[in-house]
């Protein structure tokens, strides 16, 4: 296991390598630079010329990017230009990635108490009223956007209901805990429900998938009773491919996220891509789409872990 | 549900309920997040809605743009030597957030620190031509300009809006990044005199400032007021939700199609005021259709085909629709450019036509038989809707001409690099804060120094970059109309050699300016006062406020 775990690092290692090139050169094939856009309309040829030389922007882009990259080996992803003079970037990383990981882990939970109970119940009452609904449930999830879905919330319960939460907005966790988890509970609803679709489906037909399994059959006929069936062979195996929707739904959660902090006004990463993009704060686009690789590297390994506690068959580093 | 159970709901739900309501706290949505906090090198709106309470300007400008002491940290002022020193004298007994006194040195910083090249100052040009700033004594300031500066008081309002403590901006720094424009030590720390001392700035959520109790000026802040949060919104529907529901209290501007509604809204306050943001239409004149090529530069049949191309364009824009369609009326229609309504805009141009389609056809015909049917060209415009809407209209307003429009939405970096790196555009639709209140400088800023603008009257310099190559004839009769006019002490013959800088001006069609957008606020009732700050520069003064309910 552990040689395993090390080979997927050191195969990290290159495709870290890449991916950092790729989001350098094409950040820099953008047309404009940060210089413009600070500058705005006034746009004097010589204060321009003046401050590239500054950000070091008149250099080649190879000895940018070593530049920078020799940087980021040693953790300093070097300070924002536009969206935050000066502030390093690694701490805004970090702030608004825990903003963002937060409401990951918010519609994660969401949509597991959604999806796997109706999952379960979907598939336990295969094609009768309750599956018909939660079906139809589903599909309304996965069809309806989330930013749409977002107003609408905000509409409901922010302007006509619950009036606090029309602001929308973040309250730091160290600030107020009560505070941070009211602001968090639409943006988890709105992103939550559309993922709780595609794993409450997933849930289903692999539920179905493992109970018409022969094992299945086999302890029925021995006598064991049902609910132990389904809890410790069924929703146990059923798991697996659900682990799998879910590892790969970071990128959706984090993509997803991108829309739904515009909406409810989260700093998170999501917004802060944005803005780095349309501000050309090369530092900070550059850190974060390196940091989001450097997550989905960890999660898809994490996730390959984890099926071999589910699935005891599944051994890696070449011993069964 | 067990004893347990109970305590722990009931504990929840006291926890959720502390949360909601925070006393003292006025929140204020603003569109976008800002960049820079220190004053002598913002450059956005964003900042500046911070930058007005939290620091205080030398000069202070009334409602109708005339320099005043209100607020402001000089006392007074003289002029002396023929309007060539002005003598300042500085307000005793302010302190800045940090402790440290207000005194002739910290403004002569403030003044030296811009002037100094190296920090690129972006206000540095408002200054003046400054020949030396000298300490009279601990409060009196002397600053001696080249010559008559009377403009000085409306220029350093803009340039000095925000004074800072002496040695404020810190130290260059390679490690640190402070560099002059760059960044400097108050761009996320600043430190000012004004009535809220600065706390935190989480970035893309908010910015908050506390109340500074030793300000200077009795009764501000209002009572009430604890704390000022400073909320990013960037979503139009939300931030009006957020108001509608009093989550905010404050927005820094209403959609145009919104304002009518939310006027009619109960415990919420609107008001309309004739704003300085002037949209216009730049053209590039260094290029066929509207200018002329490098190689065209002496051939008068070109110039005046571009001429006649641009006259087109001037009359065949229906600015009254544009204004009716996507503004519902609330801007102000430009004849030339300045104020209408201001004495030193030109009564000559206030009767001429704006919208005639005979005349656009007319001076399509004079640009000769390639164009007499109608041509092609591009509207670049950033990505913000109205933009873009308004570019859309104009194409659909010139296709009975046979002119057919490309629009090409981008975003500002995109927009600055095809302006001025790639050259790819024919004309350009944008908008500019006129805050600039005097009508001779800007004749100056706007259209005599030439500072290579994609949006100016190029005259031939020697480091005029190619593509800005001279091309317009009477470039030279304007500049001679402003010398004579900067130095002409009589004012009314001032005014006219203005107004006739004016008309050149529109002859010559150097820019398309189209209108003046008015300024929508809205507030709840709760917030007294806020309405008596508002002014044309759509600032947020909580300077005014008098007192705050919640």
């Amino acid at each position: 296991m552990g040689i395993y775990i090390l080979k997927r690092l050191l195969l990290a290692i290159p495709t870290l390598i890449v991916a950092s090139m790729v989001i350098f050169l094409l950040i820099h094939l953008a047309p404009g630079g940060p210089v413009r856009v600070m500058l705005g309309p006034m746009q004097d040829a010589v204060l321009v010329e003046k401050l590239r030389h500054q950000l070091g922007l008149d250099l080649p882009l190879y000895q940018q990017y070593f530049r920078w990259a020799s940087k980021a080996l040693h953790g300093d992803f070097g300070i924002s230009v536009t969206i935050q003079r000066g502030a390093s970037v690694m701490g805004l990383i970090a702030q608004r990635l825990s903003v963002t990981l937060e409401v990951a882990a918010l519609s994660m939970l969401v949509a597991l108490l959604i999806a796997v109970p109706t999952g379960i119940l979907s598939a336990l009452r295969q094609n009768r009223l309750s599956d018909h609904i939660s079906r139809i449930i589903a599909l309304l999830g996965v069809s309806i956007p989330n930013f749409f879905l977002g107003i609408l919330l905000i509409l409901v319960f922010g302007v006509h209901f619950l009036r606090p939460w029309g602001a929308g907005g973040f309250v730091p966790l160290s600030k107020s805990v009560a505070d941070n988890l009211i602001r968090m509970v639409l943006p988890a609803i709105a992103l939550g429900t559309a993922y709780s679709a595609v794993v409450m489906r997933m849930m289903r037909s692999a539920m179905l998938d493992v109970m018409g399994q022969d094992y299945v059959r086999t302890a029925r006929a021995m006598g064991i009773g049902k609910a132990s069936i389904v809890r410790r062979d069924i929703v146990k195996n059923a798991l697996i491919p659900v682990i799998t929707v879910m590892g790969n739904s970071i990128g959706y959660l984090l993509g997803g996220s991108i829309v739904t902090e515009t909406v409810f006004r989260l700093p998170g990463v999501g917004n802060l891509i944005i803005t780095g993009v349309f501000r050309r704060d090369f530092p900070v686009i550059q850190g974060i789409v390196l940091t989001i690789v450097v997550i989905r590297i960890v999660v898809n390994l994490a996730v390959d872990l984890l099926y071999s506690y589910l699935d005891p068959r599944i051994r890696y580093g070449g011993v069964e | 549900m067990g004893k347990g159970r109970w305590l722990l709901a009931t504990g929840l739900a006291l926890l959720f309920a502390s949360g909601l309501v925070l006393a003292g706290e006025l929140r204020i949505g603003i569109a976008t997040e800002p960049w820079d906090l220190d004053p002598a090198i913002r450059t956005d709106t964003g900042s500046g809605y911070v930058i007005k309470n939290v620091y205080d300007p030398l000069i202070e400008l009334d409602q109708s743009n005339e320099p005043t002491t209100e607020f402001a940290l000089a006392e007074s002022w003289e002029w002396e030597n023929d309007a060539a020193t002005l003598v300042i004298h500085v307000r005793k007994g302010v302190v800045f957030h940090d402790g440290s006194k207000l005194n002739a040195s910290v403004v002569k910083y403030n003044i030296d620190w811009q002037l100094d090249d190296e920090n690129s100052a972006p206000n540095k040009g408002l200054l003046g031509p400054i020949e030396s700033v000298n300490i009279r004594d601990e409060y009196t300031l002397e600053v001696n300009f080249t010559g008559p500066f009377t403009s000085a008081l409306q220029q350093w309002s803009r340039a000095l809006d925000g004074i800072v403590p002496e040695g404020g901006h810190g130290e260059r720094s390679e490690e640190t990044g402070v560099g002059g424009f760059l960044m400097s030590e108050l761009s996320r720390n600043p430190v000012g005199t004004g009535p809220f001392k600065f706390v935190d700035w989480v970035s893309g959520s908010h910015v908050t400032v506390e109340r500074f109790d030793d300000y200077w000026v009795e009764g501000v802040p209002a009572p009430g007021i604890d704390r000022v949060v400073f909320e990013v919104i960037g979503d139009e529907a939300v931030m009006l939700a957020a108001l509608i529901s009093g989550a905010i209290h404050i927005v820094d501007k209403v959609p145009f199609r919104d304002f009518a509604t939310v006027s009619r809204m109960p415990n919420i306050e609107t008001a309309r005021i004739p704003g300085i943001q002037l949209q216009y239409i730049a053209m590039d004149q260094g290029a066929p259709p509207f200018g002329v090529g490098p190689d065209e530069n002496d051939d008068p049949a070109a110039i005046e085909r571009a001429l006649n191309l641009r006259k087109f364009l001037y009359h065949a824009i229906d600015r009254e629709e544009i204004a009716d369609e996507l503004f519902y009326g609330m801007a102000t229609l430009q004849y030339g450019p300045w104020f209408p309504d201001s004495p030193w805009f030109s009564p000559n141009l206030l009767g001429r036509p704006l919208h005639d389609p005979e005349l656009a056809r007319e001076y399509l015909n004079k640009a000769g038989p390639d164009y007499a049917d109608g041509f092609d060209f591009r509207m670049v415009a950033t990505n913000a809707q109205w933009f873009v809407d308004v570019a859309t209209l104009i194409q659909e307003q010139l296709r009975p001409y046979g002119v057919k429009v490309e629009v090409i939405p981008l975003d500002k970096a995109a927009f600055f690099d095809t302006l001025y790196e790639t050259f790819d555009w024919e004309t350009g639709m944008e908008d500019w804060g006129l805050n600039n209140f005097l009508a001779i400088s800007w004749m100056f800023s706007g259209y005599y120094r030439n500072n290579h603008n994609h949006n100016h009257w190029h005259h031939a310099t020697p480091d005029l970059p190619e593509h800005y190559h001279a091309t317009t004839p009477g470039h030279d009769t304007f500049t001679a109309l402003y010398d004579e006019a900067i130095v002409e002490p009589d004012e009314q013959r001032r005014k006219e050699l203005v107004w006739e800088m004016q008309e050149m001006v529109v002859d010559n069609v150097i820019r398309i300016e189209m209108m003046f957008l008015d300024n929508l606020h809205a507030w709840r009732s709760s917030v007294k006062g806020f309405g008596d700050g508002l002014n044309s520069q759509g600032e947020i003064n909580l300077k005014y406020v008098t007192e705050f309910t919640g």
